[in-house]
């Protein structure tokens, strides 16, 4: 009677999480803007304490040190701070934003690089300055070519110049100042050097800019950081079977809308090859579910991608399967991968909870074959 | 620089927001409000992001300050509005009379609702989030015989509401 219990307030309460809204696509984001903002608010609290502790001070002291006779005062009108050099966000949105610009821009980093870029390329941008307004951005900028060697992220070509970008910008409600877009970038160019720098710097940001060259040793740190992450989403580069299996896992949770296959998969069931998809049909959700029979068109119940979606399984990729999956009958053999890694729950407390979405893939980081298996099919 | 901990905090939500925000929607039982509860602890997950990313187990961590926020929201204000038949009377009797014969998440929702946070929390805790009970105590700061007590009594409001007709009385004594 207790699993009676147990089983029904877990099937209601599965069945009512389903009617949960979709996340907004800006969750993320979302989280970042308010974190900065209450970050503002904090400075901002801080110093209307600090304006208002003074102005009592001064009052008292006027007052002639008697404090019970001191007329109450109104607390002074802070106003939001709106100079980007205050806020506590301009730093890292500037960086966001040109992370997102650089890549449109080849004329800019061809310029930064000492050879032609060839790999992706990254930025680490540093806020010098910025002008009363707000309007300009005078940084410095570190760019690197990544290329991925040995299934590592390696840096090549790199390059850094002070930079002066003119930005469209607001104050938003909290008084954090927030970049809308950059609309203009400049650098000093090679030929007119000493005059482009004069042009585009005050004296006053000049002595704070670096003097010249890639101010980081090769290998800088955040940029291979980030070349990491990047590949290990599979966005970078032929994938390592790690990312290969990341970016699977992806695409069944619906925040990736691809996967690298450039021939058919070949989708297995318990160890049983249940069909093959086009690789023009791979990136279509609908071609993963299996069906009960190969005639059946509309009993199609199961989907490595479904298992995978699961909530209450969050999978972690292994190479080795659960020792009670792994007891199921001849594993596939015409898999045409070099390359498995398996997709399995990782908090799964007995084999009824079980399962293991098997990836292979070959040397070039392209899916060949999937095999579904379940603990309690 | 904190270009690195961004990328990984967004696919962390992109991972994870839609089982975050299906467990607030169960705390919560209302889509708004869920969404700002998941919005909220995620803002303070990342304001605290190497911290999480340390945790050994960083959904764990970010389902603690899920919960943790859920239940300081309705300890500072009103826990939710409630809403009224045409007559002006609370529905929330009317809602535990007709339980047995609505089918559906809406009336298992209303059901919940008839629960105070804590013991809500704990019942979607220990069946959604599948937690044994000295984890649940561990999140909520509370002693394992408090959970299996909070459970029991979250239990017999649920039946005498009109949940799971044909369990016992006895079958909450886990």
């Amino acid at each position: 009677m207790t699993e009676q219990l147990d089983t029904y307030l877990r099937d209601q309460m599965r069945a009512a999480a389903q009617h949960a809204p979709a996340p907004p696509l800006e969750l993320a984001t979302t989280a970042r803007r308010h974190a900065r903002r209450q970050e503002t608010i904090l400075t901002v609290t801080v110093a209307a304490v600090a304006l208002v502790v003074a102005a009592i001070g001064i009052a008292v002291m006027t007052g002639g040190g008697h404090p019970s006779t001191l007329v109450p005062v109104d607390p002074p009108i802070v106003r939001p701070i709106a100079t980007p050099s205050a806020s506590a966000n301009a730093e890292s949105e500037l960086v966001e934003t040109m992370d997102a610009y650089v890549e449109h821009d080849p004329a800019y980093t061809a310029e930064l690089a000492a050879v032609p870029w060839g790999g992706r390329v990254f930025c680490d941008t540093v806020a010098v300055s910025f002008s009363r307004s707000g309007a300009k951005v005078y940084a410095w900028a570190d760019c690197a070519q990544v290329y991925v060697k040995d299934g590592v992220p390696t840096i090549g070509s790199a390059g850094g110049d002070a930079i002066v970008l003119t930005v469209r910008h607001h104050v938003d409600g909290s008084g954090s100042y927030v970049i809308d877009r950059i609309s203009k970038l400049e650098w000093p160019r090679q030929q007119t050097l000493r005059a482009d720098y004069e042009r585009l710097f005050p004296p006053a940001v000049r002595k704070r800019l670096p003097t010249g060259g890639y101010a980081h040793a090769p290998g800088d740190k955040y940029i291979l950081a980030r070349a990491q992450t990047e590949l290990d989403a599979g966005r970078l580069g032929p994938g390592t079977p790690d990312a290969i299996a990341a970016a699977f896992l992806d695409f069944a949770h619906g925040t990736r809308d691809t996967i690298p296959a450039d021939a058919p998969i070949a989708v297995y069931l318990a160890n049983k090859l249940v069909k093959t998809i086009p690789s023009a049909d791979v990136n279509d959700r609908g071609a993963w579910q299996i069906c009960a029979s190969p005639s059946a068109q509309r009993d199609c119940p199961v989907s490595p991608l479904t298992v995978l979606s699961n909530p209450d399984f969050m999978p972690t990729i292994t190479t080795t399967l659960p020792s009670c999956l792994g007891r199921l009958a001849d594993p596939p053999t015409e898999t045409g991968g070099t390359q498995m890694r398996a997709l399995v729950p990782y908090d799964a407390t007995n084999c009824t909870q079980q399962y293991a979405v098997q990836i292979w893939t070959n040397d070039v980081g392209q899916i060949t074959a999937v095999n579904l298996l379940l603990g309690n099919p | 620089m904190t270009g690195g901990a961004v990328v990984l905090f967004e696919e962390y939500v992109a991972a994870r927001g839609a089982a975050l925000l299906r467990f607030a929607y169960l705390l919560t039982g209302e889509p708004h409000t869920a969404e700002d509860l998941t919005q909220t602890a995620l803002t303070k997950a990342y304001r605290h992001w190497r911290r999480v990313t340390r945790a050994d187990h960083p959904d764990a961590y970010v389902r603690r300050i899920l919960v943790t926020t859920f239940l300081s929201w309705t300890r500072r204000r009103a826990w939710q509005e409630l809403p009224l038949a045409p007559g002006g009377h609370p529905l929330t009797e009317a809602v535990a009379d007709v339980a047995d014969a609505i089918a559906g998440h809406d009336a298992f929702l209303r059901l919940l609702d008839s629960l105070n946070p804590r013991p809500r929390a704990v019942l979607v805790l220990r069946y959604y989030a599948d937690l044994d009970d000295p984890t649940i105590a561990d999140l909520l700061g509370i002693a394992p015989s408090t959970v299996r007590a909070t459970a029991a009594r979250a239990l017999a409001t649920l039946r005498q509401n009109g949940a799971a007709p044909h369990v016992s009385a006895a079958e909450d004594n886990r």
